[in-house]
Order: structure tokens, then C-alpha cells, then sequence
């Protein structure tokens, strides 16, 4: 006759209380756990780079499109007072307009090189470089500002796009060149 | 009986632990499934937007470019005048674009040069004639090629002559993912009433610059001579 008692206890071999027997079970739920965390974690952080970067370049290319309007810009003022579009926005932005070379010879402005761009800006008859720029927040233009040599930040936007630039009853083929960093 | 029954519950309540690691084995499965559609999802976002905005950006570039072209002025003697004046007086004077269409080559050639080394493009003028039927009074047309496999690739610029809108449309085909621009203007000829006038400019990458490919078989293009 097996007793009750020694049943039990058979049963029971490896039993190490309530906490220990589920022990084996806690290690793939908290690794889980802590890798659901950490990618979620990823994924917001993510999302929230690639929100402001498509803000900012949806601002710029806007901003640029609006600039250049029907391609066609007639006069240093009315160069000027597009520039104004730029004026105040949360990140630095240098406009300007570079000559297009018409001889078959001549090489690109950019030379196929535009994470750098710092092309030699217009002058107009009377001299005035045709370039504006603003630093961050400022409503006015800051002529110190400097296009940097290379960018250490993702946000940075640089368009171009050739447009007609009327001046003293000439139209000359330019390129609008516009550089947006934060 | 008693004892089959105490003996039968005590096994089940010792395989607690068994069933806790398969539960939290099935958790940590879901979880990884979970994970990586969240990690896939989180590094393609904004992807498609980029893209859209890529495109836009091109399509506004070559929109910029078409009317560049058209506004620019151009040296006539001393004093300057509107290319597009200057096309126009020679399609009254010649029914054709034989005196000017080198220098709207070179135009074109400045205003795409930063993106010449790496797309091809074309640039004609055309007009539906009484038939319905495309006429290209004017085709200028912008390929890189290598005239063999060791050589390098060159800018090559061509005047052609195309009859038929077939014939174009199989060379656009073949190029591939094209993008257009157009803009109308009227052309006036010696004799005859005004026309109504398709100027486009059409852009795409240029992704095979093998020359023995024969491209241009079907348009009858001569090289331009920029001297």
C-alpha cells in the first residue's frame, strides 16, 4: 500500500516554491520585455527624427518653389523681396543666384559636388552680390553667415533650379541656388 | 480511487512550471514578431515622401528649365533680343530652325549643365498639321555615351530629323522613366496662318551609355557642331 504521503513527495521532486518553478519562464519574458521597450523606444525616437527632417524639407522645397515662382526674376528688388520668404524661420538659409556659363566649354558650378555648395554668387551691374542670407529666427539678413564646409547634421536642404533674371532690359539664365541648415 | 485522484492532481499542479516556459516562449515569439514589424516599419517611414519629393523636385527643376530656355535673351548685334524672337524670325524667314538651332543648343547645354553627366534629354518643337499628323520642325537631343566598352562616357548632342511621332515615341519607351515639360507658342510661317506650337523638354536618367546599342537609329540625328 503506497501511502499518500509518499506520492506527494515523489511528485514533488524539483520543486523549488511558487517563484522558483516559474524562475526558467521569467528569462524570455523579460528579454522580451526589454526588447519590445528598447524598439519601441527606437521606432518613436525614429519617427520623431523623420517628422522634423520632412518638416524642414517640405518648408524649404516650398519656400524655394515659391521663390522662383514662374522662373522668371525681373530685377535686384524683386530678388530682394522674395528673400523675405526666409526671413525668421527656425534654421539658417543662404539664397543666391549664380551665373550659367553659355560657353560649351565651361564646367558645372557645382561640379557634380552638392553637399558643398558655395558657388561665386551674381553681381549686378551695380556691384551687389545677388545672395541673401538669414541665420536662425533672425528677421533681418545676416551677411556673416557662412555656408559650412561640410554639414555634420542630417538637416540640411539645398535646391536649385535655373531661372530667367531680367536685368536692364537683358535676360540672363541663372541658377537660384538655396542652402537650409539647423 | 482515492489515491488514482490526489495522485493525478498533484502531477498536474507540478507541471505548473512546464507550461509557464512554453506560455512565455510563445510571449517572447510574438514580441519578436511584434519587434520587427515595428523596426521594418519605423526604418522605411517617410521613405515614400522622400521619393514624392525627389520626384516634384526634378519635375519642377525640368518646369524651370523649359521656361529658362524660352525667356532668355540672346545677342543680336549690339543689342539683345529673346531667343525665342530670334526662333521665331528664322521660322519665317526659312520654315525652319537651320540659322538659330545651334544657338538654342548652346543655351540648352548651359542651363542643363549640372545635370548633363548624369541624365539625357530632348528638346523639340512640334505641331499638329491639317492631317493631325506631328510635324518636328526641331529636335535637339542630349546623349552620354561610350563609343566602347574601355572608353568613357561623353556628352554627345545631336540635331534630328524626325517624320514620324512613332519613331519618337519607341526611342522614349526605350529610355525608360522620362519626364516632360511643355509650354505652347505660336510660330508664324511665310505663307500661312499662325501655329500653334508645342515646345517640350523631356528628361530622363541616362543609364545606358553603350553606343553600339544603335539608339538613334530611327531619328536621323547629326551631331551639332558648336564652334
Amino acid at each position: 500500500m503506497i501511502s499518500k504521503k509518499f506520492i506527494l513527495k515523489t511528485n514533488s521532486r524539483g520543486f523549488i516554491g511558487p517563484i522558483g518553478d516559474d524562475l526558467p519562464s521569467l528569462i524570455p519574458i523579460i528579454f522580451g520585455l526589454t526588447m519590445f521597450f528598447a524598439v519601441l523606444t527606437f521606432s518613436f525616437t525614429s519617427f520623431d527624427v523623420k517628422n522634423q527632417l520632412m518638416n524642414f524639407h517640405l518648408e524649404v522645397f516650398g519656400l524655394s518653389t515659391s521663390f522662383k515662382a514662374s522662373s522668371y526674376i525681373a530685377g535686384t528688388s524683386n530678388f530682394e523681396k522674395s528673400c523675405l520668404n526666409f526671413a525668421g524661420k527656425e534654421f539658417n538659409s543662404v539664397i543666391g543666384l549664380t551665373e550659367i556659363k553659355l560657353d560649351p566649354a565651361a564646367a558645372p558650378v557645382f561640379l557634380n559636388d552638392l553637399r558643398n555648395p558655395n558657388p561665386p554668387y551674381y553681381k549686378d551691374s551695380l556691384g551687389a552680390e545677388l545672395s541673401c542670407k538669414f541665420k536662425t529666427a533672425s528677421p533681418t539678413q545676416n551677411s556673416d553667415l557662412k555656408i559650412p564646409d561640410s554639414f555634420s547634421t542630417q538637416f540640411y536642404a539645398i535646391y536649385f533650379y535655373p531661372v530667367a533674371f531680367e536685368e536692364n532690359g537683358l535676360v540672363k539664365p541663372m541658377y537660384l541656388v538655396v542652402v537650409a541648415w539647423k | 480511487m482515492e489515491i488514482k485522484s490526489n495522485s493525478f492532481k498533484s502531477n498536474i499542479f507540478n507541471s505548473k512550471g512546464q507550461a509557464a516556459i512554453t506560455d512565455a516562449l510563445y510571449f517572447l515569439i510574438i514580441i519578436v514578431g511584434l519587434c520587427s514589424f515595428m523596426f521594418v516599419f519605423s526604418v522605411n517611414y517617410g521613405n515614400l515622401l522622400d521619393e514624392r519629393l525627389k520626384q516634384l523636385n526634378e519635375q519642377e527643376f525640368i518646369g524651370s528649365a523649359l521656361k529658362t530656355i524660352i525667356y532668355s535673351s540672346t545677342e543680336r548685334g549690339t543689342q539683345s533680343d529673346y531667343l525665342l524672337a530670334k526662333l521665331k524670325e528664322d521660322y519665317y524667314n526659312n520654315d525652319s530652325f537651320s540659322d538659330s538651332n545651334v544657338l538654342l543648343a548652346k543655351n540648352i547645354r548651359g542651363i542643363m549643365r549640372e545635370i548633363e553627366a548624369s541624365h539625357d534629354y530632348l528638346f523639340y518643337i512640334s505641331y499638329s498639321s491639317d492631317k493631325e499628323i506631328l510635324t518636328f520642325p526641331l529636335v535637339i537631343l542630349h546623349l552620354n555615351l561610350k563609343a566602347n566598352e574601355t572608353s568613357p562616357v561623353t556628352s554627345n548632342f545631336y540635331n534630328c530629323l524626325i517624320t514620324d511621332s512613332a519613331s519618337l515615341n519607341k526611342f522614349l519607351r526605350d529610355a525608360g522613366n522620362v519626364k516632360p515639360s511643355n509650354a505652347q507658342l505660336l510660330l508664324k510661317p511665310r505663307e500661312g496662318n499662325l501655329i500653334q506650337a508645342n515646345a517640350s523638354l523631356i528628361v530622363w536618367p541616362s543609364t545606358n551609355p553603350d553606343a553600339s546599342t544603335n539608339k538613334l537609329a530611327d531619328l536621323n540625328c547629326t551631331a551639332v557642331q558648336f564652334s
